[in-house]
Order: C-alpha cells, then structure tokens, then sequence
C-alpha cells in the first residue's frame, strides 16, 4: 500500500499524528520471530507459519493446557500477555495447525469480545466446514478459479471427487484440505531462542573500590568467552549489570562490528567505558550476560592485502569502530546512505555501523553539481535577521553571526516544494549567497511564512 | 617452484620497500601542490587549515585533500562534533560514502580522543576533523598517532588559534576574496616543513565543475625562463 493510500484510509483528525515508516518485511520478520521467543512461556514448540507474509504464529498446546488451568484459561493468559506488549490478537485452537490457522483468520467475529475461535472437541470438523476457501491457505490463483466455479465454503470442495480436483488444481489443494481435516500431518518449524549466555559474581561484602570491579569483570568476560566458545559462537552484543545495595541497577553497553570472543578485546571495550563511569553505590553483585550473539566465522589472513576490499572485513577497522562505539555511543558511529528525496535534510540516512542490519537496497539519488550545495548543513534552519530586503531576491543585508552582512552575489533561486505526503508541506525558494566578505552561504526564504532561513554553509 | 618463490620473494621485497609516490598525496589542488615543497602533504603527518568563518572555503579543501588520500578505496573517518556534515554534497565532490565513517562525539574530551583512535588505525587514509580547542599536549599526541600509523588528518580551525602552539606539518591561512568569475580563495602557508617556494596562492573554484586552478596563471616569461623550456630548445 502506498504512502498516500494508507493516508486517504485515516481520519482526517488523526492524520497530523500519523506516523509513517517504510515497510520492511525483513524487520517484521525478525519482530515476529522475537515474538515466537517471548511466546515460549506457554508452549515448548511454537513456530511461524510459511504463508507468505508470515504474520501468524503456530504455538503446540497439546499436554500442557493442564499446567495453565484448562484450553480457556491458557488462551485468557497468552491474549493478556500479548495485550501488555500493546498487541491485539485473533487466536484459533484446534487439533491442527492448517484448523486452528482458518479458525484465527476465518472464525473470529467482527467484535473485539470475539478474538477467539475454538474448534468444539466432539466435532471439530463442523466448524472447519463452514469456513470460506481462503481458510485453506491456498494461493490467489487458486482462489480466483475455485470462486469462478460456485466453490465459496470447504464444504462446497468436500463431496467433489478427489481424483478430479487433482487433475484439475494438483495436489496442493488436496494436501491442505487433508491437512485441516487432519488427514495429514503438518510440521511446526520452531524458532528457536538463542541460548542464555550469563555470567555473575556475587562479592561476600558491597565493594566501591573500582579495581576489584574491573578485576572481577575482566574474569567475567573470559568465562563467558569460554561458554562462548563451546557454541562456536562470538559476541555482538554484550550487558554488564551492576546490582548496587541500596540504589537500582545500572548497565553497560558493548557493541561489537564483528562477533568476537577474545577476552583481551572485549575487557578492553568494557574499559572504555569504565574509566567514564561512576559508581551509584556500592556494588553487591555484576552479571555479564552476551544478549546478542553470532556463529564465529574463521577467516585465513591473506598473505597480500587487497586494497579496496570491504573494509568492515578489516579487523583493525572493526576493532577502532568497537572502541569508538563504545566511548561516544552506537548511534554516535555511522555511515550515511543517500535517500531519493528532494528536501535536503531528508537527503540522507544515517545507519550505525554496529548492531544495525545492512540495508542492501539502494535508491537512486538526487544528483547535483559540485558546490550546488553546501558541505556543512545546519540540523535545524537558522531564521535571519533581514537588514534590507530586495525584492527581487534574496535580501541584500542580513545579519549572522552577530555582524551584518551584505550580500554580493547570488544564485537562485531553486524552488524545492515537497513532502506534503509527510504532512509538513515544504516550499522553499533556495539561493546561493556569497558576501562582500567572501563567505558562501545557502540560504532560503520559507514561502509559507515568508521569512528568510540559514540552511548551510558552504565549508 | 623456484620460479614461484622467487616470484614471492619478489612480492614481498616490493611490499617492505617504501614507494615514494605513497608517502606523499596531493592537496587535491594542483596551484597548491605548485607551492608546496613536497608537491602535496606527506602522509602521517597533520595539515592545519585556519579560516575565519564556517563558509570561508576551507572545509571544502581539506575535504579534497581528504578525497586524494583515501584514492577511491581508502577510508574516511569525519569526526563531526557539530553534527553539520552534510553527505550529498560530499558525494557530489566524489567521496565515498560507503568508505566513510561519521563520528559524531557530544564533548571535546570525547572529540580528542576519538581523533587519536581514528589517527591511530593503519588502516584509515584520512581523518577530517574540525577541533576548536587543541592543547600543545593533545595535538602532539595526535601528531605522533598519525605518524605511526601513516594517516593523514586535516583538521579545520577557527583563526584565532594561530598564536596556540601547533604540531601540523603544514599550517594554511585560508582567506575568501571578492571575484566576479568562480569563487576565489588566497591560500596562504603560515608554516610548512621545507622549503617553500611560494607563500601564498590564490585559487579558483569553478561554479560549475568544481574544478580548482590559480586565479592567476603564471605569466610566460617566467615559464620560458626556466631550465627544461632551455635544455628543449637547445635540443632543437
């Protein structure tokens, strides 16, 4: 659905609050699987369904709804959960994957009441017969051509020779009919969590003294590095928390470019930030807990380095990334990719380079000539003090930086008018300034409110 | 397989031997190279451009010079502590956006110190920076982190620091002029490690290339005045 679709769909009210982000099936995915994690506490076996977009998760109940207090009360717990993590849910039970799947999607009502579709147990397939086609998880095509034949419900499709639907639609249909009928097994492909990677250390009295701390967290991270080890696994990202006695918890962050279990490295980030650290109280206890982790990959050295590889497969690259990620902040470490928008402040994206999924995808860009814009752009548009105005340009004295400025030469104007898709509606008309003192400035005056704006300096 | 090793023996006397054309890159700004001594900046050194405003030019400069540097394939750390970098116009000036890392430090500690990591790796051609305070202490440290790792780092100060003590190899005064061409800049070398043929230059950036050449080109005479112009014609 386009931008502009979903925004016609809205109310008028609520369009200035509307939030618009780009759909990324590989962020939902990732989402859906943390779900399936977090979903764990109610069923050892829970999976993602493989119909394309995948959006519904399969939990197997089967011999642990006693534990919960019965089908109902387990559905009751799961839907309150959920409904923390500020989720709405339409859940369906039944003896099968392919049953309880059309009973979520098809059984549920209109009303907000009726989330829930329950299969009955003396006669599952009474409830399953009613439902329209698309209960079967059949693809679009299908669907079309069974419509165009009178075929609405799967009761329609059940006194149908079986031989001829083969024939005519293969035997995909019969294998989900068998499958919500439960003729056919269907698999659940669990998700599994990552395991737990932690480390603590309890210290017999609260210390303050800051070496003992360094001391026990450098122990920490070369037991966790042997856990580590043993899973063939390396960090990417890595908790320290420390328990003070009377005051709450604090944390520290270690992100790293490339998952690494070298003690030495990793003491050395968690260091870093130690020197900037202070203390709340003393410390009772400090976990160390590696939250994000990935296989390690051995990669030979090469005898004859070649330039112009990807320099995140440098390790020293990688490893002055980490420290500096590690000092000013992971958000305070990026590298910019250019977006096809025309407002120059929605130009660019900024991705940090640790702990932020690569975006292969690239657009095309806006293209412009050298010094058409300026290299230093201000995060926030500087409004100008007019001193003289000319009427047919940019004006011709203006105050910055606490002087006056008189304008010498000037290119322009450049209208740019957009994001009104974003509901904050741009127009301005840009020019190029350069004063009698010879400094270049990007100026625009702002059409809507008709004043005159600082945007960028030309270095 | 004699062959083979002596090919590798080869290989690695080519890689331990210092080429000459890698120890110097040019400023990205062929009048500049005219007048300094080494026909560009050494690597492993630091380059001072002082200019009184943000607009004066300078940035754009030491931006070149840091385009030189990285060759194509190098890699760019900009640590940008007023978040004011802005990447389409550096694109448009032909750096590498996908080679060039943005760090953007809250305090000056956090900035110095940042500067020296980013100096300290080999693996990193240039670092552009645009540090306001820099203690005697400090900018010598980062001079010896740049000459053990070879980086070049251009750093872009406010004027008043020229009285400070500074560790730069070369020390540029970078002065906007009034033009009715292209935009002019007078390039001026308040202090440089050898001989300087020439104190300043003034050059021109092309309104609609960007290309940079000296708002005055040597007149002729000089130029025929010189040897290899004589040794031509008596060869002839």
């Amino acid at each position: 659905m386009s931008v502009a679709e979903a925004t016609g769909l809205t109310n008028r009210h609520d369009r200035h609050t509307l939030h618009v982000e780009p759909y990324d099936p590989s962020t939902d995915l990732e989402s859906l699987e943390k779900l399936a994690v977090w979903c764990h506490r109610f069923s050892p076996l829970v999976g993602i369904d493989e119909v394309q977009p995948p959006e519904t998760l399969l939990l197997d109940v089967g011999g642990v709804t006693s534990l919960f207090g019965g089908e109902e009360s387990l559905i009751r717990q799961t839907r309150r959960g959920l409904q923390q993590l500020r989720l709405n849910v339409q859940m369906g039970l039944a003896s099968t994957p392919g049953a309880a799947w059309a009973l979520a999607h098809y059984g549920c009502g209109e009303a907000d009441r009726e989330y829930l579709a329950i299969a009955a147990p003396g006669q599952p397939q009474a409830s399953i017969h009613r439902l329209p086609l698309a209960a079967l998880r059949l693809p679009a095509r299908m669907l079309e051509t069974l419509q165009r034949l009178g075929l609405v419900t799967i009761a329609d499709l059940l006194p149908l020779p079986r031989v001829e639907l083969k024939a005519r639609f293969g035997g995909f249909l019969l294998k989900r009919l068998d499958q919500i009928l439960d003729q056919a097994p269907e698999m659940i492909v669990p998700v599994r969590s990552a395991p737990d990677f932690e480390v603590e250390w309890c210290f017999e009295c609260p210390t303050g003294h800051h070496n003992s701390i360094q001391l026990v967290i450098e122990q920490l991270v070369e037991r966790l590095c042997v856990l580590l080890r043993r899973h063939q696994r390396g960090v990417l990202l890595m908790i320290c928390d420390l328990h003070y006695q009377h005051v709450p918890s604090t944390h520290l962050e270690v992100g790293l470019f490339r998952p690494s279990i070298d003690p030495r490295h990793l003491f050395q980030l968690v260091h870093v930030q130690l020197n900037n650290f202070r203390l709340s109280d003393f410390v009772t206890d400090i976990s160390l807990r590696a939250t994000s982790s990935a296989p390690l990959v051995c990669r030979q050295e090469e005898l004859v380095t070649t330039r112009g590889r990807d320099y995140q497969d440098s390790p020293r690259i990688a490893s002055m990334v980490e420290r500096l990620s590690g000092r000013v902040g992971r958000l305070n470490v990026v590298r910019y990719v250019l977006q096809n928008d025309a407002q120059p402040e929605m130009a660019y994206r900024a991705e940090p380079l640790i702990g932020c999924r690569s975006r292969r995808k690239t657009c095309s860009t806006i293209s412009f000539t050298p010094l058409h814009q300026p290299i230093h752009l201000l995060p926030e548009p500087l409004r100008l003090q007019v001193v003289m105005a000319d009427t047919s340009g940019p004006p011709s004295h203006f105050q910055y930086h606490g002087h006056q400025q008189q304008v010498a030469r000037h290119w322009g104007p450049e209208r740019i008018e957009t994001g009104w898709w974003r509901q904050r509606n741009v127009r301005r008309d840009y020019y190029r300034v350069e004063t009698t003192t010879g400094q270049r400035l990007w100026i625009f005056r702002c059409l809507k409110y008709e004043s005159w704006f600082l945007h960028g300096m030309f270095g | 397989m004699h062959t083979k090793v002596r090919q590798l023996r080869q290989l690695l006397k080519e890689m331990e031997r210092p080429a000459a054309d890698e120890a110097q890159v040019s400023s990205g700004c062929w009048p500049l190279d005219a007048i300094l001594p080494r026909s560009g900046f050494a690597r492993g050194s630091l380059i001072e451009w002082l200019v009184s405003g943000q607009a004066s030019g300078a940035g754009l400069l030491a931006l070149l010079a840091a385009r030189q540097a990285c060759g194509g394939c190098g890699i760019l750390v900009i640590v940008d502590c007023g978040r004011l970098f802005y990447p389409p116009a550096a694109a448009a000036f032909q750096i590498r956006l996908d080679r060039t890392i943005v760090v953007h430090p809250v305090n000056e500690k956090d900035e110095c110190w940042a500067l020296d990591q980013a100096l300290r790796c080999p693996h990193v051609s240039a670092v552009l920076a645009w540090p306001r305070r820099l203690d005697g202490r400090t900018f010598r440290r980062l001079q010896l982190a740049a000459a053990a790792s070879g980086c070049l780092g251009l750093f872009v100060r406010p004027v008043v620091t020229q009285k400070e003590p500074s560790w730069a190899d070369v020390r540029l005064l970078v002065t906007p002029e009034a033009s009715r061409s292209g935009w002019r800049l007078q390039v001026k070398i308040l202090r440089c490690r050898g001989h300087i043929r020439k104190d300043f230059v003034e050059l021109e950036i092309d309104e609609q290339t960007g290309e940079i050449h000296a708002a005055h080109p040597c007149p002729l005479v000089p130029r025929l005045a010189c040897p290899e112009t004589g040794s031509r014609q008596t060869r002839a």
